[in-house]
């Protein structure tokens, strides 16, 4: 598939400092945070089963992340965050200072399992979020009680993995439409090439569906999974014919955009692992990278999920509660073999990690005082 | 409560100035409801906008049955076509109609046989700060993998020239998508952000509806960013001071500019112009940006305490300049 960089449209304020105010004024933004209060605090009567699982993660005097606790001194947390080299431990409710050890991962879901046998806690009861409604309110629950953020189900439960997706392997051009689509070359090696796919063929349909286009096309194919087998109708010439190839794995990855990317950057920390995650729902919650780990209540006070992933300015990720609680059925693995295997991105932070992260922050501040001084 | 909340979020202007109240479980479980609602029946209408040849995508949101779609000017900025994707995965083809580039505003048609899902129109002028609302897009262009993603926000304050701004939070992409209050009417469409996450602005959609017709028409105009500094600004090409609460003074109304072609004299003083109040100097910014030079608006005057109405073809900054300069 021809890979073609889409630049999205926002304008920062930097760019259009005139069209309206980048600062609420100080009346506006007492009325709404009074509201705020109101509402998290109203939020309390949902989150009291939950504080009781979640404990704060320290390095030292820095907070990493939270843990939930998943019964028998243990706790469930997000493997990058935690997983450093220092001594970690939490603090329970009755601010008694818990030295916390590893007990094994789950690398494909960058969790960690810590152990602290004298911690006394209530196992988590994860709720199904497969059947909860886009628009569903959902709270991320801190240990004494209070939202750290409140926010909607943004996207239903879905694969973050490209490989997950369905690859043909054909390029076309963009701005086809009309009654098909025209192949302009094959991916040697791809599904198309396997199953005699030739350039010049025109793709009429798929799975009996007509294609008009090549958004059409490309939106059908990558909602299929990989080894899906579709039926897809080709013209050839005159002569009309049907093929059904086995879908791979895409293994191109997203392009990326700088200034999508400087959008992500100058709204708040984000996690380090925060992709290519095989199942998670997606929230608008506004969350900061050390509040991985916090449990996701709805308003019945039902833990529908963990948070796992600060991805970026409009996005939290969380790891559903039904896929959880299957994932610690399952004995987690020895941390040695994870990093032997190097499975997924280091779980430690690097210099270069955290030059990035310090690099990052700096950005940060230069687009506030940017801002600052678009406001002058 | 569950009915002040209803009343809060029709908001009568002048009369409200509280923010809507949230006092039990029971409130939110309401506003909850309202929300999932919204997502439901607006998921279909809020449609990706892709130019086939730049390959830059927003976002937009049909508004009639026939298919009229709002948009951002800056997202249809130099197309004349654009591919509208939708939530299905379906594609079709837009042609872009007129953009007031001062609102950031912008309408394309829908090519092809309706019915086209759509979403009512709202007034973005009864909001209040703190009422709440939903909003739309497709954040990063479109995606295949998911439905547009919905968040749920306040209006955090009000702008000129009708802008808003909320704490749905946007980025790349959702530019153009449509921002819902809670019956699901759409009442802003979404502009430009601010490095603060609760700062994501939107063209509110009164600023629309008052050069519909143009913008139908496929008249362009206006300056994003506002036109200050434009040349082509449309200026009466006089000199006002706040006089007294009934209008402003007009302090120099100079030969060869368009005001005094129309009979207006330095002493006059100016009450309406455009059917605007113009009491509040404050309103001044707002007044010609559903306008172009060499279009007519009345100007109401009182000289020697007796009203006229004077018709003036608009000027172009950039030339009365020279007529003050001489």
């Amino acid at each position: 598939m021809k890979t073609i960089l889409f630049t999205t449209c926002l304008l920062t304020s930097a760019v259009s400092a005139q069209l309206s105010p980048t600062r609420i004024p100080v009346a506006d933004r007492e009325a709404t945070n009074e509201q705020a209060g109101e509402i998290f605090k109203t939020l309390r009567a949902v989150n009291f089963e939950a504080k009781d699982v979640v404990f704060p993660i320290f390095a030292g005097r820095q907070r990493l992340a939270y843990g939930i606790s998943i019964g028998e001194g243990r706790l469930l947390a997000k493997a990058s965050e935690v997983a450093v080299n220092a001594v970690i431990y939490t603090v329970d409710g009755d601010r008694k200072s818990l030295g916390l050890t590893i007990e094994g991962t789950y690398p494909e879901h960058d969790l960690v399992v810590l152990s602290a046998p004298d911690l006394k806690a209530p196992a988590a009861k994860w709720a199904d979020a497969s059947q909860l409604a886009e628009g569903t309110f959902l709270t991320a629950v801190r240990p004494d009680g209070e939202a750290q953020a409140m926010g909607v189900l943004s996207v239903q439960e879905r694969s973050l993995r490209t490989a997950d997706q369905g690859f043909l392997g054909i390029q076309m051009d963009p701005r086809a439409a009309g009654k098909g689509v025209r192949v302009e070359a094959v991916v040697p090696g791809s599904a198309a090439a396997e199953v005699g796919i030739l350039a010049g063929d025109l793709i009429t349909m798929i799975k009996g569906e007509e294609v008009k286009g090549f958004f059409e096309l490309s939106n059908r194919l990558r909602r299929l999974k990989s080894g899906e087998k579709p039926e897809i109708q080709l013209l050839r010439g005159e002569q009309e014919f049907s093929l059904t190839p086995t879908l791979q794995g895409r293994e191109i990855g997203e392009q990326r955009s700088g200034r999508l990317d400087l959008m992500d950057r100058m709204s708040g920390t984000r996690s380090r692992v925060r992709g290519d995650f095989a199942n998670v729902i997606q929230s608008d919650m506004e969350l900061e990278a050390t509040d991985s780990g916090l449990p996701v209540v709805d308003l019945a006070g039902q833990i529908v999920g963990m948070v796992i992933a600060r991805e970026g300015r409009i996005s939290t990720l969380i790891l559903p509660g039904d896929d959880l609680a299957g994932i610690i059925k399952e004995k987690p693995q020895p941390l040695l073999q994870r990093r032997q295997a190097q499975v997924g991105p280091s779980a430690v932070e690097t210099r270069r990690d955290r030059m990035q992260r310090e690099l990052d922050e700096m950005r940060r501040m230069m687009q506030q005082l940017q801002d600052e001084l678009n406001r002058e | 409560m569950k009915t002040l909340i209803t009343i809060l979020t029709m908001a009568l202007p002048g009369m409200l100035c509280a923010v809507p109240k949230v006092d039990s479980l029971g409130d939110l479980r309401q506003i909850e409801a309202q929300v999932k609602a919204v997502v439901e029946t607006r998921t279909d209408c809020t449609v990706s906008l892709v130019s086939p040849n730049l390959g830059a995508s927003g976002s937009g949101v049909i508004v009639s049955a026939d298919g009229l779609i709002l948009t951002a000017a800056h997202v249809v900025e130099g197309s004349r076509e654009m591919t509208v994707i939708f939530p299905n995965g379906s594609q079709a083809k837009a042609r872009v109609l007129g953009a007031n580039y001062n609102r950031d505003a912008a309408m394309a048609q829908l090519i092809g046989k309706g019915p086209w899902p759509f979403a009512e129109v709202g007034d973005s002028s009864a909001l209040e700060v703190g009422d709440f609302v939903v909003a739309m897009g497709h954040p990063k262009g479109y995606d295949p993998t998911r439905r547009p993603p919905v968040r749920f926000g306040r209006i955090m304050t009000k702008g000129e020239l009708e802008f808003v701004t909320t704490d749905c939070t946007l980025i790349g992409g959702d530019s153009g998508g449509p921002l819902f209050d809670l019956e699901g009417k759409v009442i802003g469409i979404h502009s430009h952000i601010a490095s603060d996450r609760q700062v994501n602005n939107h063209a509110g959609v009164t600023g629309f509806k008052s050069s519909w017709e143009k913008m139908l028409a496929g008249k362009t105009w206006g300056k994003l960013g506002g036109n200050d500094r434009d040349p082509n600004r449309p200026v009466l090409g006089l000199l006002l001071e706040p006089a007294n609460e009934e209008g402003m003074r007009v302090t120099e109304a100079r030969e060869g500019s368009p005001a005094y072609a129309a009979g207006i004299r330095t002493g006059d003083l100016v009450v309406e112009i455009a059917n605007l109040e113009i009491s509040n100097p404050d309103r001044l910014s707002d007044l010609f940006a559903d306008y172009q030079a060499g279009e007519k608006v009345p100007v109401i005057i009182f000289r020697d305490g007796k009203e006229e109405t004077k018709t003036v073809t608009l000027g172009r900054l950039g030339e009365i300049y020279k007529t003050y300069r001489r």
